[in-house]
């Protein structure tokens, strides 16, 4: 029986609170691609989020005493890296110029990229997901990949349940209208 | 806002909902009112087929987004071993025959240590009948290198304990422990008091009896007692107190704990040596007096599992609300003890 078949996370993280090395390496194993993609997704530069994550698993060694284990420790774990994130973001406030413009940027019906991605509904999907504003890619992210609950995204974004399925919708519904930007009409809204 | 208005309200509601169903994470109620829906509403559905390319686009686009490099958790480990807030948390001590009579019923500071983290240690043996050399030797810990690195860890903590001029007291850390239990127990009356509250209002509206299952006898519960509001006041005071003395003491510990001369040296350890035993006045918990000690003790229901601050925790968990209020008060004196205790040896730092 070893620890990465037995142990839960909140078992490890018990363990990580007694300075045990071995459970931060079987805990960061489980999580650290998740997490990582998460933090590159807010603020978008690989060497930042690879920074973010020793920062998030410092945190958890550091904090891994006061884990009360009343939410699952990936959302535990995601709600610090979207507090990095921000900081991180912060610091750095040409990201948040690049967010905004992103967002605004208008499409040329004629360029090649649009071209192909007439040709390919996923990959010209994938585009506008990634033209999303912050809040917008953030909650899709969290919904969709890191599969979480109304009320686990209110606890890590800290909004309201009812704001996360308004923001989730208005997310959706932005989404759609960059589709038909592109020439993709989806029917909806 | 105007694709929102159109819809009726409870339609809207669950459109909301598909991004949840799609990813799976409805309460099964929930899943179930989507699943009906949509099984009656091909508008709805169509939307939910957008919803469902959505989410398998979002996995697409996050799983090309790679992984960090192996350089991030040797960075990680790195700081964590230049970490200066690196710290061995202990916890409680329960029942144990190696300590129960020094912490429990002395006061006298304890410590159990020992290596673990790959199948638990023992993995189960302990007091069965693989609890035997064999089975240790050959499965638990072959080589005996845990067995002979715990004996150096132990030798070690005795001889850096035993030859310190100075005592080894972290007085803020224990403070704030003390304080974080004391969150604990007020939340332990909160939740009972509400629980209470809200089952005898239940009781009262017939709930139990309107939806009881007529095929089954189980009836109206046993009502539970309610839970007066516990004045704790005294235990804030005192664990106030305790943190105000407790930097004191570390701040004056950490300025001039190394320069102390043989007689200070010889004071400040006669006041910190009877420090731990204030926690035991000659007292003992209710219905078990040998257990003196008003901080830890082995819960009277959790085996080897300590109860901390038990006199005050038990008494709510077992609704003793008069020994909750009488332990209020012997805790806090004996925590209020132990400041006193500290100040003293604050002073032989100080000089006075």
């Amino acid at each position: 029986l070893s620890v990465t078949q037995a142990a839960t996370d909140e078992v490890l993280i018990a363990r990580i609170a007694q300075g045990d090395r071995l459970a931060m390496q079987v805990l960061y194993g489980r999580h650290h691609v998740r997490v990582y993609r998460f933090g590159l997704r807010l603020v978008r530069d690989e060497q930042t989020a690879e920074d973010l994550i020793s920062e998030v698993f410092l945190d958890v060694w550091r904090q891994a005493g006061k884990f009360e284990g009343r939410s699952a420790a990936s959302t535990w774990m995601l709600g610090i890296a979207r507090f990095k994130a921000l900081s991180a973001l912060r610091r750095r406030p040409e990201e948040e110029l690049d967010d905004e413009t992103a967002e605004q940027i208008e499409d040329h019906a004629d360029d090649p990229e649009t071209a192909l991605a007439k040709k390919d509904k996923g990959s010209a999907l994938r585009q506008c997901l990634a033209r999303l504003s912050a809040d917008h890619r953030e909650i899709i992210d969290l919904v969709y990949y890191h599969e979480k609950s109304v009320e686990e995204v209110a606890g890590i974004v800290g909004i309201p349940e009812a704001t996360v399925k308004t923001r989730m919708f208005y997310a959706r519904k932005k989404l759609s209208e960059l589709l038909k930007e592109q020439g993709i009409d989806r029917g909806w809204p | 806002m105007n694709a929102m208005k159109q819809e009726a309200p409870e339609r809207q509601e669950i459109e909301e909902l598909l991004p949840w169903h799609a990813a799976g994470t409805l309460s099964r109620r929930d899943a179930q009112r989507v699943e009906d829906a949509l099984a009656n509403d091909p508008e709805l559905a169509s939307r939910y087929a957008l919803v469902r390319e959505e989410l398998g686009e979002t996995i697409r686009l996050n799983e090309t987004l790679g992984a960090p490099s192996a350089r991030a958790l040797e960075k990680l480990f790195a700081k964590i071993d230049a970490d200066p807030a690196k710290d061995y948390q202990m916890g409680p001590l329960g029942s144990g025959s190696d300590y129960s009579a020094y912490i429990e019923h002395l006061g006298l500071p304890a410590l159990n240590i020992g290596y673990g983290g790959e199948g638990d240690g023992g993995g189960g043996d302990y007091h069965s009948r693989y609890d035997t050399f064999e089975h240790h030797s050959r499965f638990d810990d072959p080589g005996f290198v845990y067995d002979a690195l715990l004996a150096k860890t132990a030798g070690h903590m005795v001889l850096r304990l035993a030859n310190t001029d100075v005592p080894v007291v972290q007085a803020g850390d224990f403070a704030d422990t003390v304080a974080m239990y004391l969150g604990e127990v007020k939340k332990l009356a909160d939740n009972r008091r509400e629980a209470a509250e809200v089952q005898a209002k239940a009781i009262a509206d017939h709930v139990f009896t309107d939806t009881e299952d007529p095929t089954k006898t189980n009836g109206t519960p046993t009502a539970l007692k309610q839970v007066p509001k516990l004045d704790f006041k005294p235990m804030d005071d005192a664990v106030k107190q305790l943190q105000k003395s407790a930097k004191a003491y570390d701040d004056a510990f950490a300025a001039n704990a190394a320069k102390l001369s043989p007689d200070a040296r010889t004071k400040l350890w006669a006041a910190i040596q009877p420090l731990d035993q204030t926690l035991a006045p000659d007292v003992g918990l209710p219905g078990r007096p040998w257990f003196k000690n008003l901080v830890y003790a082995p819960g009277r229901y959790t085996g080897y599992g300590a109860k901390t601050l038990p006199g005050i925790r038990e008494a709510i968990e077992d609704e003793r609300f008069d020994d909750a209020v009488k332990y209020m008060t012997l805790t806090a004196d004996a925590l209020n003890a132990y400041s006193a205790q500290l100040d003293k040896a604050t002073a032989v730092l100080k000089g006075r």
